[in-house]
């Protein structure tokens, strides 16, 4: 056991400190609240769009306005809300999982979530321009993204921005890998990482290899508006098509890039709070290996309708995806098989991102064989379809993670019977807002649009989703009281309140900036679990306190 | 109850007036079926372990500590291949049908997709119908014949959408897309624009009137000289 | 041979039939080039994996190439000491460079005007970075 208080640096203190800190803990909370302030940020969006299409006809904002609350709707969420909020989990707790005292190189970290928050402020300064901020949906399509049909500058501050915090994930990526490859404590193999390191190392490796994509797509459309070259513009010989491959080529990682990590935390929560280990260590390993070779393979049931992709090839990798989920499902009941399980709210949500993400991944095989595509594509089907897996999936897990977590990274519980209000709202909210929506779709409502006749027969489902919407909004502000309130009067948690397997669990919370001032042995992949029971073992023998 | 909903979804796919899209309708019920069983076997078992073995109060002894059953898992491996794959060929089946090129159309129609309108040519026949919101355009076709649409874009990328014979292709610019449709009820079916195109996406709607083959000549033959006279 | 090193030999053995069929079937220029693209990227990784290895003493073997298992030497089955690790103290250069690229990016969007203080900006940055540490 070694202290190292010598090697504790000076800090700055008060508010200068967190614009200097290098520390992986700081620059994780730094990165999870930039998330959350575009969460609600991006969901209010989502609002005003859901009041808009509460009933049929314009009554609350233009056409041109519509456009720009759907594009950066998606565009905060999936790049400033989601990519962040699982780089800033990571960065809180790979280095606490594998016994490391920070990240292997803590001022690029601190470089890659600045450079993330520059990227999410100049898209979002679009707004406040002239002509508003981009409107051509988070997909950002050529020829419709070009200087021709989107003139404002608002496009330009889009595409550098998610730019700018492109090439920032992809720094945050690579410090990731080098961090778990580089820094394990002694005794920390790489078959005893926690599942959420594993989730973090393929996760990684997927932002490593496809945002380049993303940036080369973003690059040539940057030039196509600048310089008149004309990459994806067909007059001048471009093919519109190749801004879609090189887009989903980034794309369809990226939702995996979305969903990985909290499959990582939902494995950790529920062996926890079953009071069992994971079933099939080696197995979820394996089927999350899986997953990040095939996401790789499937961009193009993206693009079935363009007609001009191979179907059976894209239509048989997608549905291959389906064989590692469905592995991790049932390790997942496997787990909770024969154990003993605690309800509190971090294993509620895990509760409801089982049922709700199986749904998504349900509806996910229907997309992926081209004939049924051919009907639901670019219909609401898609959406509620995407809103399972994202919002069902990985904001309910993301929820579980923070009810987990935040008595780690503060120090104090957050309340029970808040949590669980805020999860019965969102349970209700989530379904009534995003199944209908499955209807929709197949009557034919498309995506995008910010009215629809009376005729058409819309009206009812619509205004069901738009009140669950509200009951959303009304849920995440319980959890924001919630934090508000228990960060400040909630119960101390002490350094484990979950009875906890994983090293985050041995020091103190939150931890010193050293992280551990001393660290179990480490033999299995739950060194914490293994020196509790050994205490417990040895307490009643040798009455050692 | 699950799976009264999910073959409730199914149910609510209504009937395509087209070979192709009942060919999707099949498809649809078929993996609707398929869909609802996964899900409520793996709900179930979810629900049940979590009410079986919920810890009761005061019980704090550890349960049995098993890591896994490689047995079990090689089972829940090879039961989602077997049923992918019987997807997989369900699947090529119908994607034959639904891509399927009739050698000899009854029309060719060329669709043109622009901000923000439609503009279908007869090819051969020289007739043009075209319009855009507020001015559906409405173009006829005839009941049990092959018709081809060959699809494109003049500006950005658009998609021809018909909610009722459940198909849809992207215009794109520069490309040109070929969706074959035998239609065989008669009836007003409406089109949209599927894919984001800019202010007036949302407005881009036309409409299919499908008739019996001889009405659809007469309407070719009245409709030519109309346009001769203009 | 170790799990980090196989676990990029593995997406190459993905990655490249992937991209072979692929082509085959398609004959689609992008997509393969992106397929292919992941094998040499994964290629440069399995060299650093492999840089890595050598600091730590393990017997590598083919025949384990596409196992689960890992061996396990004497030191990770010991002791709980840490080594004293000296930890970077807080530094503003990081986030000032963060400042430079959006700066720099607004001259991408509002013209080359912006470019020149973001550069300049950003080549303070880089000298004040390398300098901090070399200082430590």
């Amino acid at each position: 056991m070694v202290t190292l208080e010598h090697s504790v640096p000076r800090t700055a203190g008060g508010l200068l400190e967190w614009f200097t800190s290098v520390d992986h803990k700081k620059i994780g909370i730094l990165y999870l609240s930039s998330a959350l302030v575009f969460f609600v940020l991006s969901g209010i969006l989502a609002l005003v769009m859901r009041s808009e299409l509460a009933q049929p006809g314009l009554q609350l904002v233009d056409r041109q306005t519509y456009a720009q609350l759907f594009t950066m709707h998606g565009t905060g969420m999936m790049f400033f809300f989601g990519t962040p909020m699982v780089i800033g989990l990571a960065n809180y707790f790979v280095p606490l999982h594998i016994g490391a005292p920070d990240v292997a190189f803590p001022r690029l970290n601190a470089f890659a979530f600045w450079l993330t928050l520059a990227g999410a402020v100049m898209a979002f300064a679009g707004f406040l321009t002239a002509t508003g901020a981009a409107a051509f949906g988070w997909t950002a399509y050529a020829p419709l993204s070009g200087d021709a049909y989107s003139p404002g500058t608002g496009a330009d501050l889009w595409i550098i921005g998610v730019a700018l915090s492109g090439v920032a994930g992809v720094l945050a990526a690579v410090n990731l890998l080098a961090t778990i490859f580089g820094m394990r404590a002694p005794g920390m193999s790489m078959l005893r990482m926690s599942i959420f390191n594993w989730n973090i190392v393929v996760t990684s490796i997927l932002i490593a290899f496809s945002f380049p994509a993303l940036t080369v797509a973003l690059a040539l459309l940057w030039a196509d508006r600048n310089l008149g070259s004309s990459f994806f513009e067909p007059a001048g010989g471009g093919d519109p098509v190749l801004y879609q491959h090189l887009f989903w080529f980034f794309g369809h990682p990226e939702v995996y890039i979305l969903i990985l990590p909290f499959f990582g935390i939902v494995t950790e929560i529920i062996p926890v709070f079953s009071r069992k280990p994971v079933f099939g260590y080696k197995g979820f390993v394996f089927a999350t290996l899986l997953i990040g070779a095939y996401s790789f393979s499937v961009w193009a049931h993206h693009m079935f309708t363009t007609g001009a992709v191979d179907g059976p090839f894209f239509s048989a990798t997608s549905m291959l995806i389906a064989v590692p989920t469905g592995i991790k499902f049932f390790n997942w009941i496997g787990t909770m098989w024969g154990g003993k399980i605690h309800f509190q709210t971090p294993m509620l949500f895990c509760a409801g991102f089982l049922f709700m993400f199986l749904m998504g991944g349900i509806t996910g095989v229907f997309l992926a064989s081209p004939p049924l595509d051919y009907f639901v594509h670019d219909t609401y089907y898609v959406v509620a379809h995407l809103h399972y897996v994202l919002f069902g999936g990985s904001v309910f897990a993301m929820f579980a993670g923070l009810y987990y977590w935040i008595p780690k990274m503060s120090g104090r519980m957050l309340s029970e019977g808040l949590g669980k209000l805020h999860f019965v709202l969102l349970l209700v909210g989530m379904n009534a807002a995003f199944f209908p929506m499955h209807q929709l779709g197949i009557d034919g409502m498309q995506r995008r649009i910010p009215d629809y006749p009376a005729s058409f027969g819309y009206a009812q489902e619509n205004l069901v989703s738009t009140a669950g919407a509200f009951l959303i909004a009304l849920a995440v502000l319980v959890f924001f009281i919630n934090l508000f309130v228990s960060l400040r009067r909630g119960p101390l948690a002490g350094d484990d309140p979950w009875g906890g397997y994983t090293l985050e669990w041995a020091t103190t919370s939150p931890p010193p900036h050293h992280n551990f001032h001393r660290l179990p042995p480490i033999r299995s992949a739950r060194p914490v679990f293994d020196e509790r029971r050994e205490n417990a073992q040895a307490g009643p023998e040798g009455g050692s306190p | 109850m699950a799976l009264l909903v999910m073959v409730g979804a199914s149910a609510c796919v209504p009937q395509a007036p087209s070979v192709q899209g009942r060919a999707v309708n099949q498809l649809y019920g078929i993996f609707a079926v398929i869909a609802s069983i996964i899900f409520v076997v793996t709900a179930a078992l979810i629900a049940l372990s979590m009410l079986r073995y919920r810890a009761k109060p005061s019980d704090d002894a550890l349960p049995a500590q098993f890591e896994g059953n490689v047995k079990l898992e090689l089972i829940w491996f090879a039961i989602p291949t077997v049923i992918v794959v019987v997807l997989f060929i369900l699947t090529l089946q119908k994607l034959d049908v639904v891509t399927e090129r009739a050698p000899d159309p009854e029309s060719i129609i060329e669709v043109d997709a622009y901000q923000w309108g439609w503009s279908f040519t007869y090819r051969g026949e020289g007739v043009n119908i075209s319009g855009g919101p507020h001015n559906d355009p409405e173009l006829v076709v005839p009941i049990d014949r092959a018709v081809a649409f060959e699809i494109s874009a003049e500006d950005v990328q658009h998609s021809f959408y018909l909610p009722r014979l459940l198909i849809k292709r992207d215009a794109i610019p520069g490309r040109t897309n070929r969706v074959d449709v035998e239609i065989d009820e008669p009836g007003r079916y409406i089109g949209k624009c599927a894919e984001f195109c800019g202010l007036l996406h949302a407005e881009m709607n036309f409409v299919v009137r499908a008739v019996p083959p001889l009405e659809y000549r007469a309407w070719l033959i009245e409709r030519k000289q109309d346009d001769g006279n203009a | 041979m170790i799990e980090e090193l196989r676990l990029f030999v593995r997406i190459a053995l993905y990655a490249a039939p992937a991209a072979a069929l692929y082509w085959l079937l398609s004959s689609e220029v992008s997509g393969t080039w992106m397929l292919s693209a992941l094998v040499v990227a994964v290629a440069m990784w399995v060299v650093s994996a492999t840089a890595l290895s050598r600091r730590r003493p393990q017997p590598s073997s083919a025949a384990r190439l596409l196992g689960f298992e890992e061996t396990e030497t004497e030191s990770q089955r010991s002791s709980l000491e840490l080594a004293p690790q000296v930890l970077p103290g807080p530094s503003a250069w990081p986030a000032a460079a963060a400042l430079a690229a959006f700066v720099t990016g607004l001259g991408a969007v509002y013209g080359g005007w912006f470019a020149i203080p973001g550069l300049l900006l950003g080549v303070t940055c880089t000298v004040g970075w390398l300098t901090q540490i070399q200082r430590r």
